[in-house]
């Protein structure tokens, strides 16, 4: 096992509190009152003291964790492969779906869609993938616990790509480049001799994905370089948003709430919450959300926990394993990122919202909201935003918008030789 | 249930396992016909010809014709012979079914009047009587459901029972309460009230088919499914406190679901309301135009009927989507306790006991107790609370948990305001134990306790009623068995026993729902004292001790009624109070009812309009609350309509200060921490395993307790972190390590939101019979 697995924990926010708070026990120590210049704007002006701390908590992103469940995971051979199987449409039955299909870079890395659709017709929206490295949980219900493990779920996924795990790993035994990358990462070809062989290379396979994907991390959008200006004292830092973003931002952190949820360098907390949201129907609610899947994680053969992970007694293991199933987690929903939300509609775990005014608007008016029954107080509360607000709300998200991940990540790979295919079907190209 | 006329059609051949679904029709829930004025009615089974047979509880049986004209199938109490009528089926002679429970028997009669023409009356496997809740019947043999235990017993028609099929708990699970059992195509269907789950069985061998639920609202949960039924094809669940019928199929997946939960009072027209059974009737089904299911809904007096859609429209998505409601309001149950300024009542569908200051004009809610779950300090469902103001305890007795919990109030002397963090939970007495000690003394009585009211006694120890036998069970202070009393003669027979209480002469008077009669028992030993004909008032609930008399409820008539118990034979008449209806100082069905010497005021649970009613020692009406809108009589003796009660700020004057019960924890050096448990009887050290702990992060903990002497204790733990005012505690389960005697390691506990947390040490005894609680506050930033 590699040095990287005992490194301390991979949570960002846990990174961020830490640092603030070993900042104040600093000051402390040598006899200094703790100042008000936890990293981060300072009150005064338009935003009032509450405001600034929560702002505060809320810096760009930190470099991207470790994961000590992937010992791959900042290999640079596995992230080249990974790359190359990302926009593989080889690993599909039909030939034509990659994971490009539903995560196309030119959409954001999702796919305009409302429900995702890969050889079938799925259930769900595209999540982003962008900063995928910085969250906790991964797809809207959490039934993975690890980057690498959601990875190697499409493929046998009858909607998404339909393949069994070991046509996937025969492609890559037949395609050279494949075969190359895959060797010079991992040392060997796959083996694939006996089950316990094809469940560990498959899963090596989602580690060298993750490596990849851990690559796709924004550049600092106009609020970071509002953020890092102000926190240096920079008397021009508000010249980075417009007027409507500030008051946004302002209502993002104030009286919208939003911050509740959507807290933390990420703008998630990584927690999995049930507002209530209508289905696409209008039908009575279907989707149990992280209800359904609570015990598959805790059972899950790729979960942290088992056998391929490479951290199996760590703090990510140790979560998974214990999970419990509670009525309370019917409908809930992870929290997703809010950074390049502007890129990535539609909105909500079916993609019920085609816009982010449509977002707004329904947690200002909570109008279609489901209730089925009087007992339970919502976890929301009307806002009753006016319509400017709500359109400084718009206007701050779109403030979150980063630059694309670097290239040669953030687009397509130069093949030696184009994967044969019927076809690829990618949306944007 | 036409079980004559065989609706296997396509779904399978008998006693093999559910064949796929049948395709989906039109739809159900089409609300064809209600009966009303049908008091304490519990079941009904429709007709083809729209007319009812409705189950009536003590009441009897009665035929009820399309326009409302009614004869007795089975006269009322003691006359019928049937002494709690609960369920209805068909039975494959065409003859009626009458399950009574507190007989213990199926009784089989004809609809023409004839009365009882045989009894079923199985017997568990150690020869005990069952308390039957649910039949159904497949050609000649009979599944019984048994109440009691969680058994469903086939018996031939003579009542010998030939096979009993034991419904297995669910990992992590509560042993299964059985409320009702239907039978189609091969599977036997039943409801587990306990875990909120409807399971399908084999009747040839008990293996579980399917089993699906969990305590909620959304598809595939369930809130207290009571009733079964069956078209032969589809399954109709009673799903109580999410007041809606659910269709089923075999694999227990759902179709669809009707109920439009009625919001106001006696709303109706399709609107449910705490529906308790659903009985299929009519045509053989699954198409069949005659297909009929009536819901009996005792809390509002009726039944409703209801019938398959049009297969010809469209079908319509079925939810019952309501308009939101600002804070929760109260609904509140039957139980109620007082002692000195403290008021007790349950509310069922949030499993929970609030908490009011009565220092207040209206009383304050102050905090609540419980909430569902099956950990300690969580609720299954309360049956009996009781208050001892003065020795800062509260009782509430679980017969789903199997357990009598203590809590205390931790006060701080201020004004009466809502908190959070007030109750303690702290120790619990297993029931079972107090059961085997009853049953010991009581062979031929079902194994388990029924409990309905407890009392507690000056000196210390408690009285619980139980409708089991009928007993009553004296209690020493540690609420361990002390004396059981069963079986009087005579007048001193209690048959439906519904409430308790100590009256000035220390004697413990009970009130019965299957006639009008109040009986005076010793609370010492229990026995019998001797009996008053309460005239007019054929169906009493709740009884309290008011100056120079003794109020009670009459749940029949909707009126408090105060008599004097005497030397005549008939109460003497003192004063009546209240009429049917909804208004300020209008009841329905008025419940539990305590007096409260501080305050001079009656307190009267009006189970049916959801609140609690005041009225003085001679039933004159004061004023209503409940969580929302009080109402007071006026001052002015000239205006006649109540009026809200005058804002007043709360008062810190006369409150209490008992946070010197509950000494905060201490520093014990080197991380430890060092707090006394709820009660007193021993310590515990905690500290964090790792270092601090930070939200999110997954964390350990060292445990010990020992006793005052220094002994470490022999119990083992459960750990848990809850976060009392957002009402959650974790997302995780974590595992409890024995370390050494009196000694544990807590592992994978995780706290996923910044603020305050409550640490609960639970220690349970090695033989499970007591539990005990220690606490611990952290604050994650």
């Amino acid at each position: 096992m590699s040095a990287r697995a005992r490194t301390r924990r991979p949570r960002p926010i846990a990174l961020v509190a830490a640092g603030t708070v070993a900042c104040a026990a600093a000051c402390a120590a040598i006899g200094r009152a703790p100042h008000a210049a936890q990293p981060g704007p300072r009150p005064g002006g338009w935003l009032d003291a509450e405001t600034a701390a929560r702002v505060a908590r809320n810096p760009p992103l930190p470099p991207v964790p470790p994961d000590p469940t992937n010992r791959w995971a900042d290999d640079a051979s596995a992230a080249h492969l990974g790359h190359l199987l990302f926009f593989d449409v080889g690993l599909s039955a039909t030939q034509s779906v990659n994971c490009a299909t539903c995560h196309a870079p030119a959409y954001g890395f999702s796919d305009r869609r409302a429900l995702a659709v890969g050889v079938g017709t799925g259930t769900r929206h595209s999540m982003t993938v962008l900063n995928a490295a910085h969250q906790r949980w991964f797809t809207w219900d959490g039934r993975a616990d690890t980057l690498w493990s959601q990875a190697t779920q499409p493929f046998e996924s009858p909607a998404e790509m339909n393949t069994p795990r070991a046509t996937v790993l025969a492609h890559v035994l037949e395609d050279p480049e494949l075969l190359e990358a895959w060797t010079r990462t991992f040392g060997a070809p796959p083996a694939v001799a006996t089950p316990a062989e094809v469940d560990e290379s498959f899963a090596r396979l989602g580690k060298a994905i993750a490596a990849y994907e851990r690559k796709l991390v924004t550049g600092p959008s106009a609020y970071d370089r509002w953020w890092t200006r102000r926190a240096a004292g920079d008397p021009g830092a508000d010249q980075e948003l417009t007027d409507d973003e500030r008051r946004g931002l302002a209502l993002f952190f104030g009286k919208a709430n939003c911050f509740q949820c959507h807290h933390g360098p990420n703008f998630s907390d990584g927690e999995f919450h049930m507002l209530g949201l209508p289905e696409p129907d209008g039908g009575p609610p279907r989707d149990a959300g992280r209800y359904a899947v609570v015990d598959r994680v805790r059972t899950d053969p790729m979960n942290a926990a088992g056998p391929h992970s490479d951290d199996p007694r760590g703090p990510v293991a140790q979560v998974s394993a214990s999970l419990a199933r509670t009525p309370e987690r019917w409908g809930e929903f992870r929290t997703p990122s809010l950074r390049n939300a502007a890129e990535t509609p539609p909105y909500m775990h079916a993609g019920q919202f085609a816009s982010l005014e449509d977002v707004v608007r329904f947690y200002s008016t909570l109008e279609g909201a489901v209730a089925l029954d009087h007992h339970r107080e919502s976890v929301l509360v009307r806002l009753d935003l006016t319509a400017r607000e709500r359109r400084e709300l718009v206007a701050f998200l779109g403030a979150l918008t980063g630059t694309a991940p670097p290239l040669p990540w953030g687009d397509a790979p130069v093949r030696r030789r184009p994967a044969p295919s019927k076809g690829a079907r990618n949306p944007g190209g | 249930m036409a079980a004559s006329a065989c609706a296997c059609a396509g779904v399978g051949a008998h006693g093999a396992p559910q064949s796929p679904v049948p395709p989906r029709d039109a739809g159900w829930g089409v609300h064809l016909a209600t009966f009303d004025a049908l008091d304490d009615v519990r079941a009904a089974i429709p007709a083809p010809d729209g007319s009812i047979v409705a189950a009536l509880g003590a009441g009897g049986v009665v035929h009820v014709a399309k326009d409302g004209a009614r004869r007795a199938v089975v006269a009322p109490w003691p006359s019928g012979g049937i002494l709690e009528a609960v369920a209805l089926a068909r039975a494959p002679d065409g003859r009626l079914a009458v399950v009574d429970r507190a007989g213990g028997a199926v009784a089989l009669i004809a609809e023409d009047g004839a009365g009882v023409a045989s009894r079923l009356v199985p017997r568990t496997g150690d020869g005990r009587a069952m308390r039957p809740v649910g039949v159904a019947f497949d050609g000649t043999t009979a599944y019984v459901a048994d109440g009691a235990s969680p058994v469903v017993a086939a018996c031939d028609g003579a009542g010998t029972v030939i096979r009993r099929i034991t419904l297995p708990a669910p990992a992590d699970g509560l042993p299964p309460v059985l409320g009702d059992v239907a039978f189609a195509s091969g599977a036997l269907a039943v409801t587990d009230a306990a875990n909120h789950r409807v399971t399908f069985l084999s009747p040839a061998n008990g293996a579980v088919t399917a089993s699906r639920g969990d305590r909620g609202a959304f598809p595939g949960m369930w809130q207290t499914p009571a009733g079964i039924t069956t078209d032969g094809t589809w399954f109709f669940v009673t799903d109580r406190y999410n007041h809606r019928v659910v269709r089923i199929d075999a694999r227990g997946e759902t179709v669809d679901q009707w109920g439009q939960h009625a919001v106001k009072p006696r709303e109706g027209d399709g609107r449910i309301h705490y529906p308790l059974r659903a009985v299929h009737g009519g045509g053989p089904a699954p198409a069949s135009p005659a297909s009929r299911v009536a819901v009996a809904e005792p809390f509002e007096r009726r039944v409703q009927v209801f019938g398959p859609n049009d297969p010809s429209a469209a079908p319509a998505p079925r939810m019952t989507p309501l308009p939101s409601m600002d804070g929760v309001a109260s609904h509140f149950s039957t139980e109620l306790a007082l002692d000195g300024r403290t008021l007790a009542v349950y509310e069922p569908e949030s499993a929970s006991v609030l908490v009011f200051d009565l220092r207040n004009e209206p009383p304050i809610h102050v905090t609540t107790l419980g909430g569902p779950g099956r950990a300690m300090g969580q609720f299954g469902q309360v049956s009996a609370i009781a208050v001892d103001e003065a020795a800062n305890r509260l009782w509430a007795v679980d017969p789903v948990r199997g357990v009598i919990a203590e809590f205390a109030l931790l006060r701080d002397g201020r004004a009466p305001r809502f908190d959070p963090f007030m109750p303690r939970a702290v120790r619990e007495a297993s029931l079972a134990a107090i059961a085997r000690k009853a049953a010991a003394a009581t062979p031929g009585l079902p194994a388990s306790i029924h409990p309905v009211d407890l009392e507690r006694l000056p000196g210390g120890g408690f009285v619980l009623l139980d409708r089991t036998g009928p007993r009553l069970i004296g209690l020493d202070r540690d609420l361990r068995f002390a004396w059981c009393a069963h079986g009087w003669p005579g007048a001193g027979a209690m048959r439906l026993p519904a409430q308790c209480a100590l009256d000035g002469a220390a004697r413990l008077l009970v009130t019965d729902a299957a006639g009008p009669v109040v009986r005076a028992y010793s609370a010492t030993d229990g026995a019998f004292l001797r009996a008053w004909n309460v005239p007019g008032s054929p169906r009493l609930f709740g009884v309290s001790a008011v100056p120079g008399g003794v109020a009670l409820s009459d749940a029949r008539h909707d009126a408090v009624r105060i008599v004097a118990l005497g030397e005549p034979a008939d109460a003497g008449d003192l004063a009546t109070g209240g009429t049917t209806g909804s208004k300020p100082g209008e009841l329905w069905q008025p419940a539990s009812l305590a007096w409260s010497a501080a305050d001079a005021r009656l307190f009267v649970a009006d189970h049916g309009n959801h609140r609690l009613q005041c009225f003085t020692d001679r039933a004159r009406w004061e004023s209503s609350f409940g969580i929302g809108r009080a109402w007071v009589r006026p001052r002015d003796p000239g205006a006649t309509a109540p009026v809200n009660p005058p804002a007043r700020l709360p008062s810190a004057d006369g409150a209490a200060d008992t946070r010197a019960q509950f000494p905060e924890a201490t520093d014990a050096g080197d991380g430890w921490r060092a707090v006394r448990s709820n009660s007193g009887a021993f310590t515990v050290r905690w500290r964090w395993a790792g270092g601090a702990v930070k939200v999110r992060d997954p964390f350990g903990v060292e445990v010990e307790a020992r006793t005052a002497d220094g002994s470490p204790v022999a119990a083992s733990l459960r750990f848990d972190a809850v976060m009392p005012h957002h009402g959650h505690g974790m997302n995780v389960n974590p595992a409890v390590e024995d370390a050494s005697p009196g000694a544990w390691r807590v592992r994978n506990g995780l706290m996923h939101m910044p603020g305050r947390w409550e640490l609960h040490f639970d220690l349970t005894t090695p033989d499970g019979d007591r539990t005990e609680r220690a606490q611990d506050t952290v604050e994650l930033p």
